[in-house]
């Protein structure tokens, strides 16, 4: 079972919520809702995995196609919030480079800020 | 009761010898003082007796020695009488011859006074005339009484003087005076007045004498003064004596004589005496008590030995030795008349233990053969777990009450599309409704192949119970098929209890109209009902044992009850609403026991779903992929497994499904995929056996680090590789065995 909730406007900044389970039986679901929302205006995507108690190797696959996905329209992709489970599975496969994951919503924040400044500069 | 503690013995003889003790003690203290009244009086009787007659022996010796005195004195009067002056040589004689006489006078009356006209005795010559002279006077001082013999007691010597009046040829008044000497009869008092206890080395009395009319003391006064004499009383018989301490008296008076003799026996003398005589009796019977103390002590250790070898016997035979030895038994006493007792119990015993362990052998045969025959009824029921369908989950109970039972179930294949369930429940338990079980269950497999509906199926199979049924045994059946590709329901029902739906975690009963059960009525018809079940729902199958269940306050678990407790654990799985029952049944019964056999069979029915090419079973039970995380997580949560390895577990077997999900191919027969998990330590073991092509997982895969630089997916092995403490593969008999250990991290699971 896998619930997605879109909190912020998918542009720029996608703001994504997983909770439950990320596996053979869901990702499929996760697949289907990223291609059909994350649009390509979307250059930030954050998943917020807080309530995500399992991921299989399945999930990752999901997940690592977003991020190439992200990557190639010269977006990046975040995660906040990991779980003990999911944090364990990201450490062993090494999913994601450790400046893309973030411990909660306000170091993202943080994060993001400092980014848009230097843009901006 | 109260027990005194000194008197608790271990011992019969030492309880027979105080005991003894103690009542001689009693009985002795009570008759000490009659006893030492009795000694006393026997002892002062014997005493009186002996004093009484040495004291008569001595009077009578005393007397004739005095009358030879008197007689001489006559005898020389009468002399003198014959020759007046030559009388002298005479008293010579006589006083040569009595050695009594001490002095002898013959004085003639001559002025009013008396001279001697002879004498003899001891005086010296020229003395006397003078002394003789002064024998005559104490005759003359004397009271006279006419003619009469007098005896008078001489003050200054113990001598008593004889004087004899008479008259001489002449007419001349004369008189004959003696002096006897006492001396030889005191000495004769002094050495057989006295009582002799030669037994006791004791001489008791003192003797004495004295003068009847001056009250001297001739012998014996410094004794009669040491013991408190009280004063003399002149009586005519004589001085009466009395000792003032009491003690004993014995006198005698001397007929005649001025004399008195006697014996004392002052009480000190006789107390030692009869304290001696008592103490000798106390002896003596010290002595007979310590004898039979003895000769209780030998006939007590006697018995009392036959019976601690008889208590050592029992012993053993407690121990389970029924060989020991019991003592022989002699003579027709208590003890032997116990021992023969324990003897035929021992006997009896022998015999009853054999005759136990008889029954136990064949007991335990009958056992083994009725726990067998449970074997074979099982054997006859299809197992759940050997037949798995993707189309539908199946899970089955059956409790006996006794070892084999009346109840059952049954699944098969009715037709390609559609299967059929039965439940049903014969009358009566034990061995004969197990075998009508297993006639009903071939006769319904066996016609099922006729009858295309389960109304037409009851009535054949009824038909066929009801020849040869002399013992008109029934049984109650529902029978349903399910159409697995619709839901379509169709169930009868031959007097057996409705069956129940369970849809999204609410159970109902499903309408029913019952016929009558199997095996009775020939003719019997039996209505058939239509449901439509729905993807996942549970129908649950169930014999009476289930709502008839008794609690110990014989209430009944009851159809509600049933319909609670599945609404209360709304489980979502065939075993879970198995379990769900199973437990709420426990709960209610609690203490009480089965009183019915205990049948349940629930059916999930999965919608449309196509059929899977390969099976999934966890530990034994088979579960579809959506159920084996959450099957596999509970069961490693029940075993303690700490939530870390619990995740670990759950991703491999994940991962092990999704790859043969992916990759698996089966070339021979039905795919089957086996989890079988076990808990050790500090480690979960996990054995994933399965019949597609070979492949070794524990080949490590290439790992990209980079995720920018690696393809995506390929993830699960490494996972695996990475999550595993150990794996190993095999392959035997075209069946992949892998076994994966995981590590708990070191802390006990």
């Amino acid at each position: 079972m896998l619930k997605i909730a879109l909190t912020e406007p998918p542009v720029p900044i996608a703001h994504v919520t997983l909770s439950g389970t990320l596996d053979t039986s869901t990702a499929s679901e996760l697949q289907a809702f990223i291609d059909e929302q994350i649009t390509a205006g979307v250059n930030a995507l954050v998943l917020d995995m807080e309530a995500l108690i399992f991921i299989a190797s399945e999930g990752l696959r999901v997940l690592a196609k977003a991020r190439k996905m992200m990557r190639l329209r010269g977006g990046h992709t975040y995660f906040v919030n990991l779980s003990r489970q999911v944090r364990k599975v990201f450490e062993i496969v090494h999913a994601a480079p450790v400046d893309e994951i973030f411990n909660n919503t306000d170091e993202l924040d943080a994060y993001l800020a400092d980014m848009q400044k230097r843009v901006g500069d | 009761m109260i027990t005194l503690r000194p008197f608790q013995f271990r011992s019969i003889t030492h309880r027979l010898i105080t005991v003894c003790l103690l009542a001689a003690l009693v009985i002795y203290g009570v008759s000490y003082y009659q006893m030492s009244r009795l000694v006393e009086n026997i002892l002062t009787g014997w005493v009186n007796q002996i004093a009484k007659s040495k004291l008569e022996t001595l009077s009578m010796q005393t007397r004739a020695r005095l009358d030879s005195v008197r007689n001489d004195v006559r005898e020389a009067a009468d002399a003198s009488t014959l020759a007046p002056d030559g009388a002298t040589y005479l008293l010579q004689q006589i006083t040569a011859r009595n050695v009594l006489i001490h002095e002898l006078a013959i004085g003639v009356r001559q002025d009013d006074s008396w001279q001697p006209s002879a004498a003899q005795g001891s005086w010296r010559a020229q003395n006397r005339t003078r002394q003789a002279q002064a024998l005559l006077q104490r005759c003359e001082t004397a009271d006279t009484d006419g003619w009469s013999e007098r005896t008078v007691a001489t003050p200054a010597r113990d001598t008593l003087a004889y004087c004899l009046r008479f008259r001489g040829v002449d007419g001349s008044a004369r008189l004959a005076a003696a002096a006897v000497d006492l001396e030889p009869t005191l000495s004769a008092m002094r050495a057989n007045l006295k009582v002799d206890d030669s037994f006791n080395h004791l001489t008791l009395g003192h003797p004495f004498a004295r003068t009847l009319h001056s009250a001297t003391w001739l012998l014996g006064q410094a004794d009669a003064d040491g013991m408190h004499v009280r004063p003399a009383n002149h009586g005519q018989d004589g001085l009466d004596i009395d000792l003032r301490d009491g003690g004993l008296v014995l006198t005698s008076t001397l007929p005649g004589l001025p004399l008195q003799v006697g014996l004392l026996f002052p009480p000190a003398e006789l107390a030692q005496f009869h304290h001696q005589y008592l103490g000798l009796m106390i002896v003596s019977m010290v002595k007979d008590m310590l004898l039979m103390c003895l000769a209780i002590a030998l006939v007590s250790r006697k018995t009392s030995g036959a019976l601690r070898k008889l208590s050592d016997s029992t012993d053993d035979i407690a121990r389970g030795n029924l060989d020991a030895v019991l003592p022989e038994a002699h003579g027709n006493d208590e003890v032997a008349r116990l021992t023969r007792a324990f003897r035929r119990m021992r006997d009896a015993l022998k015999v009853h233990i054999r005759e136990l362990e008889e029954t136990t052998v064949a007991r335990q045969k009958m056992e083994s053969e009725l726990a067998i025959a449970a074997q074979i009824q099982l054997a006859m029921l299809p197992s759940s777990e050997a037949h798995t369908d993707a189309r539908y989950s199946i899970a089955t109970l059956l409790q006996a009450a006794r070892v084999v039972g009346g109840d059952f179930y049954d699944f098969f294949p009715f037709d390609e599309r559609r299967m059929c369930l039965v439940m049903g429940d014969v009358a009566n338990k034990g061995v004969p409704a197990a075998l009508f079980m297993a006639r009903t269950i071939s006769l319904v497999r066996t016609l099922a192949r006729q009858a295309s509906t389960p109304a037409e199926l009851l009535a054949t199979v009824n038909r066929e119970l009801c020849q040869n049924n002399a013992e008109c045994m029934f049984v109650t059946m529902l029978l349903a098929v399910l159409d697995l590709d619709s839901g379509e329901l169709h169930y009868a029902s031959a007097g057996h209890d409705a069956p129940l739906v369970l849809r999204k975690g609410r159970a109902h009963y499903l309408a029913l109209q019952s016929g009558g059960a199997l095996g009775l009525n020939e003719q019997a018809r039996f209505p058939q009902l239509q449901y439509h079940l729905e993807a996942e729902d549970i129908l649950l199958l169930y014999t009476d044992g289930i709502t008839e269940a008794m609690d110990a306050q014989r209430q009944q678990f009851s159809e509600h009850g049933l319909l609670a407790a599945l609404d209360l654990a709304a489980p979502t799985t065939a075993v879970g609403a198995l379990d769900a029952v199973q437990l709420a049944l426990q709960q209610f019964v609690d203490v009480a026991a089965q009183s019915d056999d205990v049948a349940l069979l629930g059916l999930q029915f999965h919608a449309g779903r196509a059929a899977s090419p390969w099976q999934l079973r966890l530990n034994g039970r088979s579960v579809t992929p959506a159920e084996l995380k959450p099957a596999l997580a509970q069961w490693l949560a029940t075993q303690a497994v700490a939530e870390d390895s619990i995740d670990d577990v759950l991703l491999i077997a994940e991962e092990i499904v999704a790859n043969i999900d992916r990759h698996g191919r089966f070339e021979h027969g039905p795919g089957l995929l086996s989890m079988d998990t076990s808990v050790g330590a500090n480690l979960v073991k996990l054995v994933v056996r399965d019949n597609s092509i070979a492949f070794d997982p524990t080949v490590a895969p290439a790992f990209e680090a980079d995720p920018d630089a690696r393809a995506i997916g390929g993830l699960g092995l490494h996972l695996i590789h990475k999550l595993a403490a150990q794996m190993e593969y095999n392959r035997v008999n075209d069946v992949n065995q892998l076994q994966i250990l995981v590590s708990c991290g070191g802390t006990p699971c």
